[in-house]
């Protein structure tokens, strides 16, 4: 369970990317239901991106992986007929994605974050990008 | 190829589970569809509909989601098909601007994210997930945050392949990038944990992500590669081992080696799969909550157990606390009960178990309606035969 009750709206941001790089394009209250957060906590070793709802001292209240955005490989199917894919490496992808996440009160800001694996524990994840999410998660 | 090549015509709800603002609601878009071809349109998008909500773990899902078609009108048929990757030199008006060749690469069909978005938010503002087709019958189609495929014969196996990303955060099964012999640098997993629930780099019993859908004689791991510089040449699992066994299975998440997959095979390896028991528990888990609190299903009996107080049924983490223990066919991984002897309605508990006994021994079907208690089951709230 989150940490705090959600109010009752969502907040859907919109955001594109080329490379890593990640502009915020819109943030609107939607009275929509949340998929449920991924895991809180024990993620210290994990490998991937994803986003955190984080409160003003840094705690995470909801989280998402991402899969797709930020990578740099496509997908596609691998050969004329059969049902495998491959993914290709491509530099500089461009793109647009969503991110629904509930209105919570304490929302403080949204966290892009890289998680670099075990060898790089010490450090933690890398965070990529911040956008603030003031007046209670933009609602 | 922008938004002045076609007009968006409307919207309709082809599957109504409720309000959409506590469903999920998914949201199909089309492009390269000429107003004369909205009636194909139509078609497609059923097509797409009935071979999503026809499929494991979707069937049992359905009363989550709702789906809406936005007829989007394009002045030219089909789609962009360079001739710099070998396509037909074709070049479409379209709505949404869908072109074959992004990147370069020929069959990776695409179209302008940010318009797809729009549309949808002005149509369905509750969207969870956008999917678009597009009105060509060449092999094509990619993911990310729009899914997007062609009218190829596969091509819906794709789009959910792709949903298994974007929308429920499954990693590829599959052991190699770009394929298999064409790359020396995907030998061996590097260190860390991946962060999706479908595959690991820890294969341990004890500590295993997915240790709870796992028989205790499912030998961990339960195959490895024996050759680190190749995708394993296995067909299937070993013998003795049933090809729907949960256990660790060498060579995933691009990786020959030291990174493992729930079973042999999945949606997220080979598109002609079903989703593992892993993925398709990850997607009932993200979609459970949109499901209304009394769910009804039908199915024939595979299993009936009625056993003592106390003994339930199930892993810790997603208990079954009940007396009476029922699984059905369409509901595989799934189990359903409820406590005899609870309270003052006795009698029709024994009724319902009465019912249960004779559909089981005539393999005939039942209506159950069940109250959500986890995300692989389900208290029986009534239990009706069929015809
Ligand atoms: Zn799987």
């Amino acid at each position: 369970m989150a940490l705090s009750e959600p109010k009752p709206r969502a907040v859907r941001l919109i955001f594109e990317y080329e490379g890593r790089e990640v502009r915020l394009v819109s943030s609107e209250a939607v009275d929509a239901l949340v998929p449920p957060t991924d895991q809180l906590d024990g993620y210290d070793d994990h490998l991937g991106v994803w986003v955190e709802v984080r409160d003003a001292d840094g705690r995470p209240l909801h989280r998402r992986v991402l899969t797709g955005p930020l990578e740099e490989t496509v997908e596609v199917l691998a050969d004329d007929s059969g049902p495998s894919l491959r993914r290709t490496r491509v530099t500089g992808r461009r793109g647009g994605f969503a991110v629904l996440v509930p209105g919570f009160a304490e929302a403080d800001h949204l966290s892009f974050l890289s998680g670099v694996g075990s060898t790089a524990r010490a450090e933690g994840a890398t965070e990529l990008a911040r956008f603030p999410l003031g007046g209670g998660g933009g609602s | 190829m922008t938004t002045s090549d076609g007009r968006v015509v409307g919207t309709t709800k082809i599957v109504d589970a409720g309000d959409p603002a506590s469903r999920w609601n998914l949201v199909v878009l089309g492009d390269g569809y000429r107003e004369t071809e909205l009636a194909d349109y139509a078609t497609d998008v059923k097509s797409f509909t009935d071979g999503l909500l026809g499929s494991v773990p979707f069937s049992s899902l359905r009363q989550a989601i709702n789906v809406f078609r936005v007829d989007v009108v394009s002045t030219d048929s089909g789609a962009d098909d360079p001739t710099t990757c070998g396509g037909t030199g074709a070049v479409a008006a379209t709505y949404l601007d869908g072109t074959f060749c992004a990147n370069g690469l020929d069959r990776l069909l695409v179209v302008d994210d940010a318009t797809a978005m729009a549309v949808a938010t002005a149509q369905v503002p509750q969207w969870h997930k956008i999917v678009v087709s597009v009105n060509s019958t060449k092999r094509g189609g990619s993911g990310g945050e729009v899914a997007v495929f062609s009218q190829a014969s596969d091509s819906n196996q794709v789009a959910l392949h792709e949903l298994g990303h974007s929308a429920f955060g499954l990693a590829d099964e599959y052991e190699y990038l770009q394929g298999c012999g064409l790359e020396d640098d995907h030998n061996r997993h590097p260190p860390g944990e991946p962060a999706q629930p479908n595959v690991t780099t820890n294969a341990d019993r004890a500590t295993l992500k997915w240790r709870e859908l796992v028989a205790s004689a499912t030998p961990l791991p339960t195959t490895t590669n024996p050759d680190c510089t190749k995708c394993d040449p296995r067909t299937g699992p070993p013998a003795g081992v049933p090809a729907s066994a949960v256990g660790a299975y060498e060579g995933a998440d691009h990786f020959h080696c030291g990174a493992f997959r729930p079973q042999f095979t999945c949606r997220m390896r080979f598109v002609d799969q079903e989703f593992c028991a892993v993925c398709a528990r990850r997607i009932r888990q993200v979609l459970n909550p949109f499901l209304p609190s009394v769910v009804e299903t039908t199915g024939r009996v595979t299993f009936l157990r009625v056993h003592d107080v106390g003994t339930g049924f199930g892993p810790p983490s997603d208990f079954l606390d009940v007396e009476v223990v029922v699984q059905l066919d369409t509901e595989p991984g799934r189990a359903f009960g409820f406590q005899l002897r609870e309270g003052t309605t006795e009698v029709v508990r024994k009724g319902m178990l009465d019912t249960l006994r004779t559909a089981f021994d005539r393999n005939s079907p039942v209506r159950v309606d069940y109250r959500r208690t986890g995300i692989d089951n389900g208290v029986l709230v009534r239990v009706a035969d069929l015809p």
